[in-house]
């Protein structure tokens, strides 16, 4: 009977320690040029040592979830500077670097009132941005295609709807679904990672 | 009698059969995308059908729908959708929605844009949505 009592307190301290996080997975070593809305030059995820970092994929020609993306990580940043949380990045990467340069994205930015103090937009060559989806297990392909009435042919992709929370040491800790994320539990998250 | 019927007859007739609430849209730039949400209620008892929507801000305007493919989310245009009789089509973001395509125009935050709304039965309907960063 006391040999059960323990193993019971035993598997309550434990599971009481128990990380909220489900992940652990090191982001690598290597090192991707890619370059900001602003036009610099950023080593991604190098560049974004030392704080924790929201990461997302978006394309900005997108009407209706990556747009949903963008607006909830407004969202987890404005909550988490609104609770004093400094230490934090938020990182939306475009899988459309084709139409996506960096005027594009400074564009996105500005009609959204992004507020780009801690928050970059980042583009690159097709080859790195590949890389980085593989990498990230981000799915992107060319799908609904639209004749507009001038004659321009546009594409939209199937995509994948995956955020990623980043802790200081480039790990990922946890994903989520970038178009439907709680934002006071990744804010939460954050906390914890500062 | 007679008159009564005629008059109530010319009620119904005359009375809106479908209502537009909660219209709203996207910012975005110029040349850009967006996409339009709202409800449509059909206050009438025959199904409705939306057909078609336009608006002179866009290039082009479609009906599409949002879909889940086991991880991945995509896009599909859909030729018009049905309105149940007495019930509610509601256009949401991840779901049904009004593609704006290559904006004439930046929309920004609180500005009004009208579209019109055609549908099978109860013809033409303008309305005007409003932008929001949501």
């Amino acid at each position: 009977m006391k040999s059960l009592l323990i193993i019971i307190v035993s598997v309550l301290i434990i599971s009481g320690c128990k990380s909220r996080f489900d992940k652990s997975e090191a982001l690598g070593k290597r090192n991707f040029t890619l370059i900001s809305q602003d036009s610099v030059i950023v080593n991604f995820p190098g560049d974004f040592n030392g704080k924790p970092m929201l990461l997302g994929f978006i394309f900005t020609n997108c009407p209706d979830v990556c747009p949903m993306t963008s607006h909830n990580f407004q969202l987890v940043q404005e909550e988490a500077k609104s609770q004093g949380i400094k230490n934090v990045n938020f990182v939306l990467i475009t899988f459309d670097p084709a139409r996506d340069r960096p005027w594009v994205l400074n564009e996105y930015a500005s009609v959204r009132d992004i507020n780009k103090s801690n928050f970059k937009l980042l583009t690159g060559n097709q080859e790195d941005i590949y890389a980085l989806m593989k990498k990230m297990q981000v799915v992107a392909v060319p799908g609904d295609t639209t004749k507009t009435s001038d004659g321009d042919c546009i594409y939209f992709f199937t995509h994948s709807d995956r955020a990623f929370l980043i802790d200081k040491e480039n790990k990922i800790r946890r994903e989520f679904r970038g178009s439907k994320l709680d934002v006071a539990d990744v804010v939460d998250d954050i906390r914890s990672l500062e | 009698m007679n008159y009564l019927i005629i008059i109530l007859a010319l009620i119904n007739f005359t009375a809106p059969q479908i209502k537009i609430e909660n219209a709203w849209l996207r910012t975005a730039n110029k040349g850009m995308n967006t996409a339009l949400y709202i409800d449509v209620n059909n206050l009438s008892s025959k199904d409705d059908e939306l057909t078609d929507v336009s608006s002179n801000i866009a290039n082009t305007v479609q009906i599409h729908e949002t879909f889940k493919q086991g991880d991945n989310m995509g896009m599909r245009r859909v030729k018009s959708v049905t309105i149940k009789g007495n019930g509610t089509f509601h256009f949401a973001p991840g779901s049904f929605h009004v593609m704006v395509i290559k904006l004439k125009e930046d929309l920004k935050e609180g500005d009004k844009k009208q579209f019109i709304l055609t549908f099978r039965h109860a013809g033409k309907i303008k309305v005007n949505a409003v932008v929001k960063k949501d």
